[in-house]
């Protein structure tokens, strides 16, 4: 993060700071010793932070009413009773200020942005340098989104914030990219309602019709010997099957990241000749960018004059909507009684249809 | 797939792992927030009007609780004040840990606020008055820390001498510096109130747009 020389010097402020802290008469003069002779030859410019005129009228403020109101034995100056005890207090409370101040002034010069955004990645924050880029460039756009809400009217008033945050909010969700034409349905429910079931009904019946199917599709799998249970991908177009979760007894689901890679790469070489394209369980990984997010993405991006169903967990499923820009209507939940398959069916044969001519 | 199983796969730093929406809806509203931190913030500290940082809370109040209503995300105003705190380092003072550590703040008492109270306009108000009173405790808290302890001294002195030169009983004091923590944290409130129409109205005409 630092490099070597400026670290040794950086530690030895960090214990000067700690001796000032410490409280003790001798530890604040030496700490205040050691600041300022570390600014001076490290960073004199430092000292131009402490130029700031509240600061000085505020330390000032401080020496001459500890003078007054504390400390012990007053003597009169002037008329006012002024304790020596507490006016050497409040020089010291300053002292301590000043080298607290210049110490940080010092510290946050050696942390620059640019170190600043490593550390966030040494911190576990893995996707922060890519949304502080991503917030660099949407900086402009925010002034485009505001001019846009202002157009109705000369006044800004209340209605063109509400457009304004809309804007905002329509900026955030079309951030991934995904063509608005893309076709994306939805199908969810609760485990074992038959997502994957009327997938491949779909899939089946545009077969019939002649128009290509391709993606894929999951199944689980259990291995009672093993006390094993996992999931399989399966390509729709050919059958190619590969494992893609896999746990032991209780333990958690391990996943194969070259299943993902794969999974991706049919969507892909599917994608060049098929209409419809089917991508099984989006779940949490999905919904954080992760996993099939990644390959289903780039391959909308890419064929936006697509049909897609994609099956959805159903307790992550506002998530999955707002990350992959699903519409309420394009989505049926097969846990209400009166679920429309048919409609369903037909809703999503006639976009293919419509894609054809 | 179990949350623990997911966290496991983040950590093993898959390649299929992509730019999450999750930080991506923080980086727009991050930026909103930013720039509004970079001009109006800035404007503000330059003309010396008092109490920038409750008027820069009660502004980033308003964009969280929009923002959480409409992204309905958790842990967004997290995100999106870590964003912000860094687009902050842009401006001329580089990386300057006050105002970020203020941020952070925010976005953190947000989140919580709404992981705990989840409707949106009761976490409005209550965020929006701790987030405005914990801007003036950092003021000094930080005084606290650069002066020490001796401060506390000097300010109750102070608080005794103006108790006896306005002829209130001991103790008064602090009601009336109470009061004047309701009175900043109602500005805050109210912060989340607009927050919370803001978002209303929002999602409302989000619906109608949608037919």
């Amino acid at each position: 993060m630092v490099e070597r020389s400026s670290l040794g010097k950086l530690l030895v402020v960090i214990a000067a700071l700690i001796l000032v802290l410490a409280g003790n008469v001798f530890a604040i003069l030496m700490g205040f010793l050691i600041v300022l002779t570390t600014a001076l030859y490290i960073d004199r410019s430092a000292f131009r932070k402490l130029g700031k005129p509240r600061f000085w009228l505020f330390s000032l403020s401080v020496v001459l009413l500890a003078g007054l109101l504390l400390g012990k034995n007053p003597r009169p100056v002037f008329g006012i009773d002024i304790s020596p005890d507490g006016l050497f207090a409040g020089l010291m409370m300053n002292v301590r200020a000043f080298s607290l101040v210049l110490g940080m002034v010092l510290i946050s010069r050696s942390l620059t942005r640019a170190r600043f955004l490593s550390l966030t990645t040494r911190l576990g924050l893995p996707h922060y340098i890519p949304a502080f880029q991503t917030a660099l460039e949407t900086l402009p756009r925010m002034k485009s989104a505001f001019k846009d809400s202002r157009q109705k009217g000369r006044l800004f008033g209340f209605d063109n914030l509400v457009d304004f945050i809309l804007l905002t909010g329509e900026l955030a969700s079309r951030g991934c990219g995904i063509p608005e034409r893309v076709m994306i349905f939805g199908i969810t429910g609760k485990r074992k309602a038959g997502k994957t079931s009327l997938m491949r009904k779909i899939g089946q019946s545009a077969s019939v019709e002649g128009i290509p199917v391709g993606g894929f599709i999951q199944e689980r799998y259990s291995n009672d010997e093993h006390f094993s249970c996992g999931f399989n991908v399966v390509s729709v177009a050919n059958g190619n099957t590969q494992m893609i979760a896999e746990k032991q007894g209780n333990a958690p689901f391990s996943f194969s990241e070259e299943a993902f890679i794969n999974a991706a790469s049919w969507l892909r070489r599917d994608a060049e000749g098929c209409q419809l394209l089917l991508v099984d369980e989006m779940g949490i990984l999905e919904a954080r960018g992760e996993g099939h997010a990644e390959g289903v993405i780039s391959t909308m991006i890419k064929h936006p004059d697509k049909v897609w169903i994609l099956s959805l967990r159903k307790d992550i499923l506002d998530e999955l909507m707002h990350s992959f820009g699903i519409k309420q209507e394009r989505i049926i939940n097969l846990d209400k009684e009166n679920a429309d398959r048919k409609g369903f069916v037909d809703a999503v044969l006639s976009a293919l249809r419509e894609i054809s001519v | 797939m179990s949350l623990n199983s997911v966290s496991r796969i983040t950590t093993n730093g898959l390649s299929t792992r992509r730019f999450p929406p999750a930080w991506r809806e923080a980086a727009v509203f991050g930026a909103l927030w930013g720039a509004g931190e970079i001009t109006l913030g800035a404007f503000l500290t330059a003309i010396r009007i008092p109490m920038t940082g409750v008027f820069m809370a009660c502004f980033g109040i308003i964009i969280l609780i929009s923002g959480q209503m409409l992204i309905k995300r958790r842990w967004f105003p997290l995100r999106t004040a870590l964003v912000c705190a860094g687009l902050r380092s842009l401006s001329p003072g580089g990386v300057i840990f006050g105002p970020m550590f203020a941020i952070i703040l925010q976005g953190l008492i947000v989140s919580l606020v709404f992981y705990i109270l989840h409707k949106p306009l009761i976490a409005g108000v209550v965020s929006g008055f701790i987030a405005t009173i914990t801007s003036i405790l950092q003021g000094i808290v930080v005084k606290l820390i650069v002066y020490g302890a001796t401060l506390w001294d000097i300010y109750l002195s102070l608080l005794s001498k103006a108790e006896s030169i306005l002829h209130l009983h001991a103790g008064q004091g602090w009601i009336i510096v109470g009061l004047f923590f309701v009175l900043v944290g109602s500005l805050g409130a109210g912060a989340g109130v607009f927050g919370w129409r803001l978002g209303s109205a929002a999602i409302r005409k989000k619906e109608i747009l949608r037919g």
